[in-house]
């Protein structure tokens, strides 16, 4: 028997409705605003830090990430939509991310890497 | 048949014309996959800039980004997105409230905001060119100028599909029943701020 892709969340406008309901107060976006704001300030005092190569690179990385799944999760409203929404965009979004880490890890350092 | 086939469903029983048979919107699906697209888009250019970094900066005629890319003013830019995505998100809130003014306030606050960024990128641009960082002065001009210029273009089609919703905001109005415009075109902007959130790091703070 068929099932359909998605039953758990978002069926109908009324339940997307719903949904938008819980996705936060005002309040609750204010916070989010102020702590990316805290974050991008620390991404910009990060590199002052002196903590090496690998603290650096792995410290904005992680901040990078942070942002990230802030916007995407609270801004978005990726959190609490639809699972066929969430899968439609976090597939294509990972793959994104491990491609970006990938040739990351292979090109940042110091030799001129496999096109060189 | 398979567990998660669709292609069977019965489709638009007891539903609305804009949902698919999975009882989804289908206009915000579409979009949802248009985004998916896109990160994909960007992940290439993003990738293309990094793999030819290292090849740059071999190369005895190079340009280094750390003597063209400045942290303080990108991170002003940075800051004016992240702003705008606010002021964006704090819009969709007050329409679903039905509050008409500051619908209209954070709508156009969020488009100020945008057109702020794009000023701001086109004086980076002019002063990058002053400098001699060109399109076709070095793999750093090159990757650097089509991986930003392509976000700035998805920034100015942002603000002219916020205006846009602006526009029709003020003549006919949306409701808190009858927003999915706004909805779409706030997806749409915050993923524009999330390919920033991504270049900022990547490109001008990395080192």
């Amino acid at each position: 028997m068929a099932k359909v892709f998605d039953n758990q969340g978002g069926n109908s406008h009324a339940a997307q409705g719903e949904a938008h309901d819980d996705h936060g107060s005002t309040g609750l976006y204010w916070l989010i605003g102020t702590i990316l704001a805290i974050v991008t300030a620390i991404e910009v005092v990060w590199p002052a830090l002196g903590l090496g190569h690998v603290g650096l690179v792995g410290g904005l990385v992680a901040l990078m990430i942070l942002k990230g799944a802030m916007v995407v999760m609270w801004f978005m409203h990726l959190k609490g939509d639809a699972s066929v929404f969430q899968f439609v965009f976090i597939a294509p979004l990972t793959l994104a991310v491990l491609f970006v880490l990938g040739f990351l890890f292979l090109f940042n350092g110091t030799h001129n890497g496999v096109a060189g | 048949m398979s567990e998660l086939s669709t292609t069977n469903a019965p489709a638009g029983i007891g539903h609305s014309q804009d949902e698919t048979s999975m009882g989804v919107d289908s206009r915000k699906l579409g979009l949802w996959a248009f985004i998916g697209s896109e990160t994909l888009f960007f992940a290439a250019l993003i990738v293309t800039y990094l793999i030819f970094k290292p090849v740059n900066e071999g190369r005895p005629e190079n340009q280094l980004p750390h003597e063209f890319l400045g942290i303080n003013f990108t991170a002003v830019l940075a800051a004016i997105l992240l702003a705008s995505s606010l002021t964006m998100v704090l819009s969709i809130a007050a329409i679903r409230r039905d509050d008409q003014k500051l619908f209209r306030i954070w709508l156009a606050a969020t488009i100020g905001l945008g057109v702020c960024f794009l000023g701001g990128q086109v004086y980076e641009f002019m002063h990058l060119y002053g400098e001699g960082l060109t399109l076709g002065s070095s793999l750093l001009g090159t990757t650097f100028f089509v991986l930003t210029g392509f976000h700035g273009t998805h920034v100015a089609i942002g603000v002219v599909w916020l205006s846009m919703i602006l526009w029709r905001g003020l003549r006919r109005g949306y409701s808190s029943h009858d927003h999915m415009d706004v909805e779409m075109g706030g997806m749409y902007w915050h993923f524009v701020d999330l390919v920033w959130v991504a270049v900022f790091t990547l490109i001008y703070l990395l080192p």
